[in-house]
């Protein structure tokens, strides 16, 4: 406990300087303004602005970007609510019951619940990261190389079984991202690999250029081919913002009981928050004594699963930073922002950059704070936002992504490759298959080469090594039992219902 | 507007193979080595054995199980936002960042139908100005403003 104590006291006293406070608002405030803005989700906002933290010391940047990622999840719940669009998957949820709040001429209530229950869920999720990260990273001290690769594998697995459309194009899309991760000088030999003699290429291919062609423009083509109608203006009172005291006895015991449900499900590799926005929301409606007030504007409906999207989405840093193991597309986005900063996410960072880990950690709460503090009263300029047209907007954003890849390297060839994995990315789409297992494959393609070699450099080339360390198998099995529980009919059924729902 | 006849599933698999097989093409000078010490051709060869793999099997898949067909593709969109990419990329380094962005917002103007003048001139004149000012100014990120 007094550990716990003087190790968010290093982190306060990293965090909370007025330098780095300024960061996380600024961050917060991007955040929000991106992720509020007609057809822009959460993780093409992250690939947008991560450029935009480059240039500051890591501690500043990772500040800005934690607040970035927890502004544009604001944001997208804050379109949820007030025009039911909403920005990720992770807020469809709340766009059903806060929508028809918003339509009673709550929306003001709706708003604060969905921000109050969030800030409540991120403080849980906070001192869970910081009771929890450090042990887990004893634990992570224990893996060897094999048990890495089987990590890895489970976490692969995790994002395919998550992806929409058929696991059989989950699976190859994900190998593809693998090849594309190879790219450049091999560490090991020195020898280059499909870099066509091109100097330019030797670094590999641009972390950005893949995740902005596939996130930001796939998305800009698919939303000028099926445009969405521009919204008139929005009739909401928001002058109470104040939720009623029925709403709150509603609302309140439902955000603890998604912070937990979401706590939970964020951990677990390839959880995070939309399965833990989906799952909360079911749970409340079989508990509430009145579950046909679902689906009408119950103000459970909202706190729940945005306590539970919250929480996810926070403590689906513990298995980012402690075991190095990025468990959706947005942690994956952060841990390539964290290695262009040059840190290499892991168990070192707990042991060998405390003030990093604690000060990370430390700004998690004062973003929430922030978005509380900031964004209640900025309501008004959110809601003329929303009502920009995107013909406005779009070529802006296609700057943005332009502007984003070439500044990381100034390397003209990697523009051409962000068109080139747009075009892959877009014609991917039409064949219903989701880029989130590229990206995965992508990042963790090379370490797992690397802890492939040094497992079977160790075993002398004998696979077995895999299924007779005890944390390799049982990995391994994990990762077996999801795929079966996924291809199994009776399961199956439930999950294409989710995704349909 | 293209209409592919393909199914889903067939389109995926094609692209699947092309990668599959073009791994294989341009990996093959690539040294494999064995499981113990692996070359730096090892992966690389598995993988696009494994994503030919993929592609003929779903390939076959798509023989016995239906799935939708790709449909209408509209071409507008796709191809100016791989025009605005590729003019962005050529112009950039020889002509600079405002020469090389007005280029580009002109053309995406275009991405929505015909745009109308006001819209084009605004968006043209005023977004790179914006963003010459903010990033390049601002940020100080590392581009020439012009060719000069």
């Amino acid at each position: 406990m007094m550990d716990l104590l003087n190790n968010l006291a290093i982190g306060f006293s990293g965090a909370a300087t007025l330098e780095n406070i300024l960061y996380a608002f600024c961050g917060c405030l991007l955040g929000t303004l991106v992720g509020v803005l007609p057809g822009i989700g959460v993780v093409p906002t992250v690939a947008m602005l991560l450029p935009l933290t480059f240039g500051i010391d890591p501690l500043s940047g990772l500040i800005m970007l934690a607040g970035i990622y927890y502004g544009a999840q604001y944001g997208g719940s804050t379109a949820a609510i007030l025009v039911r669009m909403p920005g990720e998957a992770g807020s469809i949820v709340t766009a059903i019951d806060g929508y028809e709040m918003a339509r009673k001429g709550r929306a003001g209530a709706a708003l604060s619940i969905a921000a109050i229950a969030s800030f409540f869920a991120g403080t849980v999720a906070t001192l869970l990261i910081a009771g929890f990260a450090p042990s887990l990273a004893k634990v992570a001290a224990l893996f060897h190389s094999a048990d890495y690769f089987s990590l890895m594998v489970l976490g692969l697995t995790m994002s395919i079984v998550l992806a929409h459309g058929s696991i059989f194009k989950a699976i190859a899309v994900m190998l593809i991202g693998f090849l594309f991760g190879l790219v450049g000088i091999d560490i090991n030999s020195g020898e280059q690999r499909f870099t066509f003699e091109l100097p330019e290429l030797w670094e590999g291919i641009s972390f950005l250029a893949i995740s902005i062609g596939l996130f930001g423009l796939v998305e800009v083509v698919r939303n000028l081919e099926f445009p969405e109608p521009t919204l008139g203006s929005i009739k909401t009172s928001l002058r109470d913002i104040y939720p009623t005291r029925e709403e709150v006895r509603d609302a309140a015991p439902a955000a603890v009981r998604g912070t937990l449900v979401g706590s939970i499900l964020g951990i677990l590799p390839g959880g995070g928050a939309i399965l833990a926005s989906f799952a909360s929301y079911t749970l409340e409606k079989k508990l509430s004594k009145n579950p046909a007030s679902f689906g009408k504007g119950a103000p459970a409906g909202v706190a729940a699963p945005e306590a539970a999207n919250n929480a996810g989405a926070q403590t689906s840093f513990i298995p980012l930073l402690t075991l190095g193991l990025p468990s959706n597309p947005i942690m994956a986005l952060l841990m390539g922002a964290m290695m262009i900063h040059g840190i290499a996410p892991g168990t070192a960072v707990i042991s060998d950059r405390p003030e990093l880990f604690w000060g990370l950690v430390a700004s998690m709460w004062i973003g929430n704070l922030l978005l509380v503090v900031l964004n209640l009263p900025l309501v008004g300029l959110w809601v003329k936002l929303l009502t920009i047209s995107y013909k406005l907007l779009f070529p802006a954003i296609i700057m943005f992504c332009l502007i984003g890849v070439y500044s990381e390297g100034g390397n003209a060839l990697q523009i051409l490759l962000l068109g080139a994995f747009t075009l892959l990315g877009y014609l991917l789409s039409r064949c219903n298959c989701e880029p989130a297992p590229m990206i995965l494959g992508f990042i963790l393609g090379p370490m797992m080469e690397e802890n492939l070699r040094r497992a079977l450099t160790v075993s002398e080339g004998d696979y077995s090594i895999f299924v007779t360390r005890p944390i390799s198998l049982s990995l391994l099995i994990m990762a077996v039992l999801l795929v079966l529980a996924v291809t199994l009919p009776g399961l199956r059924r439930s999950r294409e219902a989710v995704f349909e729902e | 507007m293209l209409n592919v006849r393909l199914s889903q599933d067939l389109l995926a698999a094609l692209i699947f193979i092309l990668i599959g097989s073009s791994a294989l093409w341009f990996g093959r000078m690539l040294e494999p080595g064995t499981s113990a010490e692996m070359g730096p051709g090892y992966l690389p060869r598995a993988l696009g054995w494994l994503i030919l793999g993929f592609g003929i099997i779903t390939m076959l898949r798509s023989v016995w199980i239906a799935s939708p067909r790709v449909g209408g593709i509209k071409l507008r969109p796709i191809l100016v936002v791989m025009g605005a990419v590729g003019l962005f990329a050529l112009l950039v380094e020889p002509a600079g960042f405002i020469p090389a962005s007005v280029a580009v917002v002109l053309l995406s103007t275009f991405g929505m139908g015909r745009p109308s003048l006001p819209y084009l001139l605004g968006q043209s004149i005023l977004l790179p100005a914006a963003l010459a000012v903010v990033f390049v100014l601002g940020l100080g990120l590392p581009f020439d403003l012009w060719w000069f």
